[in-house]
């Protein structure tokens, strides 16, 4: 993302859970994969909103921004933000198992 | 009253566009877990007992990549999500994979490699259409060749006869047709012509070859 589109000063550590959840869904309509210095104080707003789901819903979004360039952009990102992950605790989505879908859920068209 | 932050903006706008900032609320602990919002009660019957933690004038749940944080959670509050969310107050490290995949699927309801997933959904629609399919050809079957009034005319033995009679006179399909298999020095059909035969039919050849 370039640098024009988000702002220089940056207070995300700080926002609300109302305001981060409208911040990660800017990122999901934004075309392009965010950069670390955002996700890391995107990380640590979750870790002063004692919000741990979130965290790993803003990993997905990030790994999936990458589109068909997946396996390029995730392991730079994962090696950039990697040292923050571990001081916070939050475990990288291997761990959890959520680079595959884990449970199959019926589509509601189907039912 | 200024906003404390501005939706980002790109450059190529001649203006930047200020959406109208967002009603900062701050969290109240009524109860752990529990955060409060004016007018909560108003959605109750709607959502149930769910926490409304993002904007939106009638707050409902989706899964979907371009609204990743919708903005209620998914599941209700009990007395054990309460006992883990004190437990997310602390040390991160401290939570088992257990406990994080608990509080995941409390705020949401699949992951976003779910929604990807394909549903299987062409099996179903090829396995009814081919049912579908056998019926109408066992009906055919049935029905169509059972009863003599839907059988025309120009099947029945008569009629064939009448017409390998007419092509064999006019010698047509000299080449490689009717005449080519009738051997008209000796008057006989030659053995190739036992393949369009079967035991009805011969008796018919047989007449027509001691016919002539």
């Amino acid at each position: 993302v370039s640098e024009g589109t988000w702002l220089e000063k940056n207070n995300y550590a700080q926002f609300d859970g109302w305001e981060l959840r409208q911040l990660i869904n800017f990122v999901a309509a934004d075309d392009g994969v965010p950069e670390p210095e955002i996700i890391i104080e995107v990380l640590k707003g979750c870790r002063n909103n004692n919000d741990y789901a979130l965290a790993t819903r803003f990993l997905e979004v990030v790994r999936l921004k990458g589109g068909n360039k997946m396996s390029e952009t995730w392991p730079y990102i994962m090696q950039e933000i990697g040292p923050t992950m571990q001081e916070l605790g939050i475990s990288t989505l291997k761990e959890m198992g959520y680079e595959e879908p884990e449970l199959w859920l019926e589509n509601v068209d189907d039912m | 009253k200024q906003p404390i932050w501005v939706a980002p903006s790109r450059n190529i706008a001649l203006t930047s566009v200020n959406r109208d900032a967002p009603a900062t609320t701050g969290s109240k602990a009524v109860l752990p877990g529990h955060e409060y919002y004016p007018g909560k009660e108003e959605y109750s019957p709607v959502i149930g007992h769910r926490e409304i933690v993002g904007h939106g004038e009638i707050p409902y749940y989706t899964d979907s990549f371009t609204v990743p944080c919708p903005a209620i959670r998914f599941r209700e509050v009990d007395e054990a999500l309460g006992k883990l969310r004190e437990k997310e107050k602390g040390d991160w490290k401290l939570l088992s994979l257990e406990d994080k995949k608990t509080l995941y699927r409390a705020s949401f309801n699949s992951t976003l490699e779910e929604v990807r997933a394909p549903s299987g959904d062409w099996k179903r629609c090829i396995g009814d259409n081919a049912i579908l399919m056998a019926l109408m050809f066992l009906g055919v079957s049935v029905i169509g060749f059972a009863d003599p009034q839907y059988e025309p005319k120009t099947v029945t033995n008569e009629w064939v006869d009448a017409q390998t009679e007419y092509l064999i006179k006019r010698r047509v399909q000299p080449v490689d047709g009717i005449a080519s298999w009738y051997d008209y020095e000796n008057n006989k059909f030659k053995p190739t012509w036992s393949i369009f035969t079967t035991k009805e039919t011969s008796k018919s050849v047989k007449t027509l070859s001691e016919k002539e």
